[in-house]
């Protein structure tokens, strides 16, 4: 299956995912101007090499009408000018050098303004419907924090054109690089106190750590904000799964810079391969039974294997008080856990259940059918690992056994022929 | 609450009682790189030099290719009196550059502070050619050097009296002096009602030096003295040759 890892160890952010993910791409320099070709009004994606803690990967800014957006063009001037005093004959000047306050730089946009943008992109209507659906989700976290209806929310940091085009650009980037399935890591979100327009906040964010209910996160060691509202909606709307990396075959690996350094590499990385479903993220579910009786025992095993369940089998154990009992093992896919859980305790005794998470290999499988004298016979062939296996069905033996009143070793001898 | 810090908080052990602002309370929570700078200059815009070295240092475990890094560390260490440090970390941002000059008059007042007064000059000539502003501080430090020096000042040679020295006008005032179009008297009476200024600093231990180079060395010191008085400009560069005139 093909899947996305996105591993979030330094947060995330949409220029960092854009990043990330455009590194993936073959050729990411054509795909550039596919993104300044959408239409979003006045913004230019400008593709830049960064350097973080000795890694190379991408950073990804926006210029709006020429302007990055966010920049402050007074800032430092006189610094750069006149270093020579810095220290010295002028050390208290610097207080001069920011006339402004935070407020001033802040556009607001309602979630119709930012629709009205995305009707007009040139992109799918999948893609526009995604753009919104991640903006949803910040609405939803704006209005949740300020106790506004959704319709009121004002976007303050994600509702400038960058964020529109980080929402967007990632939102494409997926439709393009299309990925069955999307795990995203453990998200690391920071702490301490982050400055906006309202005031200062704890990190994570209100927005952020609302968008992030039920998912994974985490606030490590580092003081700052890692994951932004707009990085955490994208995680949140496209993660097929939260969780450690998957055992996966890795052919392509992307690195998204931040804008900040720190003494970790800032960065989201992203790595896209395949993950064999047969052979990963398996659950062994086992329960002691020592008052069933064989027929319900049967019946449990037959229903598991309905619900799902890739084995299940049953051994003898003495329990306590010297009673004899079975000990009932199932093997299933991670992500049929619980609903398993659900069949075994509604269908046997027991009272409690243990988990084990396992790996296993596997052969792949598929199945064949050769026509023989005696009819057509299915057969399994399992391949890997250097070697070949094949297995006539069974079932099909049998029936042929059955209606033409031979032995099974007399129809595999014919089959085999 | 005092707005700066002491130039005995950072040159001896008095306490500093200057707070940190919201803003770098906002700083001290962010462990990236700009934000360690940006406290750092908020540190030496409160002349909290010695927590500045702390902030700039930790900049450093970062990231440590940015030459002006370790030319604000370098200063703050300088400020602090701390000459080994700050040597060393001139060195390191020299390293980072292809020319001297970004950080050839820093080294001069290095040099200058150190009463190494010979590389004072020879660094502070590294920064020319450069427009007026800059020009007339290089004239007068290595003016001054020669004073120091009992050389003749040759650079006052490149001095245009039409020059535009932008604010850079108490270090002509004493260009002027040196040169004779002034009497010291003159110069005086212009920073009379500037007793609070850092062009009263600037000039002032201009005409200090200068009456040193006269012989005059009771007035010098008086008016080394009176100048260390406007403690609000103690990290300016004058102010730190006077203290460290007088205090040795």
């Amino acid at each position: 299956m093909k899947t996305l890892y996105i591993d979030c160890g330094m947060g995330a952010a949409g220029d960092m995912l854009t990043a990330a993910l455009i590194e993936l791409l073959d050729d990411s320099d054509s795909f550039i101007d596919t993104l300044n070709s959408l239409g979003i009004p006045g913004v230019k994606y400008i593709r830049e090499a960064s350097v973080k803690c000795g890694i190379t990967g991408t950073h990804m800014s926006v210029k709006i009408n020429g302007e990055k957006e966010g920049e402050e063009s007074h800032e430092h001037s006189h610094e750069h000018t006149h270093e020579h005093e810095h220290t010295h004959e002028h050390a208290h000047d610097h207080e001069h050098e920011h006339p402004h306050g935070e407020e001033g730089h802040h556009h607001h946009s309602s979630l119709s303004d930012i629709k009205a943008v995305v009707d007009g992109l040139n992109i799918s209507d999948k893609v526009k419907k995604d753009v919104m659906a991640v903006y949803n989700l910040i609405a939803e976290a704006e209005s949740h924090a300020h106790g506004k209806p959704v319709t009121e929310i004002h976007f303050h940091e994600v509702g400038t054109m960058d964020a529109i085009a980080d929402v967007t650009a990632v939102c494409y980037l997926l439709e393009v690089l299309n990925p069955e399935k999307i795990v995203v890591s453990p998200i690391h979100v920071g702490s301490g106190h982050v400055k906006c327009a309202h005031g200062i906040l704890p990190v994570p964010a209100p927005a952020t750590a609302y968008i992030l209910r039920d998912v994974p996160m985490y606030e490590g060691g580092i003081k700052g904000e890692l994951c932004t509202p707009t990085g955490a909606a994208l995680l949140k709307y496209f993660a097929t799964e939260f969780g450690q990396m998957p055992i996966m075959r890795v052919n392509k690996i992307g690195y998204g810079m931040g804008k900040k350094d720190f003494a970790f590499a800032n960065c989201v990385r992203t790595m896209l391969g395949m993950t064999d479903e047969n052979s990963n993220d398996i659950v062994e579910l086992s329960f002691n039974v020592d008052d069933m009786t064989g027929e319900a025992v049967g019946f449990a095993m037959d229903t598991l294997f309905e619900a799902g369940c890739l084995e299940v089998f049953t051994t003898s154990v003495g329990m306590k008080k010297s009673r004899p009992g079975t000990l009932i093992t199932v093997l299933c896919k991670a992500s049929d856990k619980e609903k398993i859980v659900e069949v075994i305790f509604k269908n046997t005794t027991t009272i409690g259940i243990r988990e084990n998470k396992i790996s296993r290999y596997t052969l792949n499988r598929h199945i064949e059918t050769k026509s023989t004298s005696l009819g057509d016979v299915r057969y399994k062939v399992s391949e890997g690992y250097g070697v070949t296996k094949i297995k006539y069905e069974y079932d099909d033996l049998a029936k042929i056994a059955k209606d033409n009143n031979m032995s099974i070793t007399e129809v595999k001898d014919i089959v085999e022929k | 609450m005092s707005k700066y810090a002491s130039l005995l908080s950072q040159l001896g052990n008095e306490i500093c009682e200057v707070e940190d602002t919201e803003e770098m309370y906002l700083l001290r929570m962010s462990d990236d790189y700009q934000s360690k700078i940006d406290l750092g200059n908020k540190l030496a815009s409160q002349y909290r030099f010695k927590e500045a070295v702390e902030a700039y240092s930790s900049s450093l475990k970062i990231k440590n290719d940015d030459y002006l890094t370790y030319v604000r560390l370098a200063g703050s260490f300088l400020t602090i009196r701390k000459f080994d440090d700050a040597f060393i970390n001139y060195q390191k941002a020299l390293k980072l550059l292809t020319n001297e000059k970004p950080v050839a008059f820093t080294m001069g007042a290095y040099y200058y502070l150190k009463g190494d007064y010979s590389l004072c000059r020879k660094w502070v000539l590294k920064s020319l050619p450069s427009e007026g502003e800059l020009k007339i501080a290089v004239i007068y430090w290595h003016t001054l050097s020669s004073y120091r020096l009992n050389e003749a000042p040759t650079l006052l040679e490149d001095y245009d009296t039409n020059m535009d020295v932008g604010h850079h006008g108490a270090y002509k005032l004493a260009v002027e002096l040196f040169t004779g179009n002034l009497k010291v008297d003159e110069v005086l009476s212009q920073i009379d009602n500037k007793k609070e200024s850092l062009d009263y600093v600037i000039a002032l231990y201009g005409v200090a030096v200068y009456l040193e180079s006269q012989g005059e060395m009771d007035l010098s010191r008086k008016y080394k003295e009176e100048l260390l008085k406007a403690q609000t400009f103690w990290p300016c560069i004058s102010y730190l040759a006077a203290w460290g005139d007088i205090n040795g």
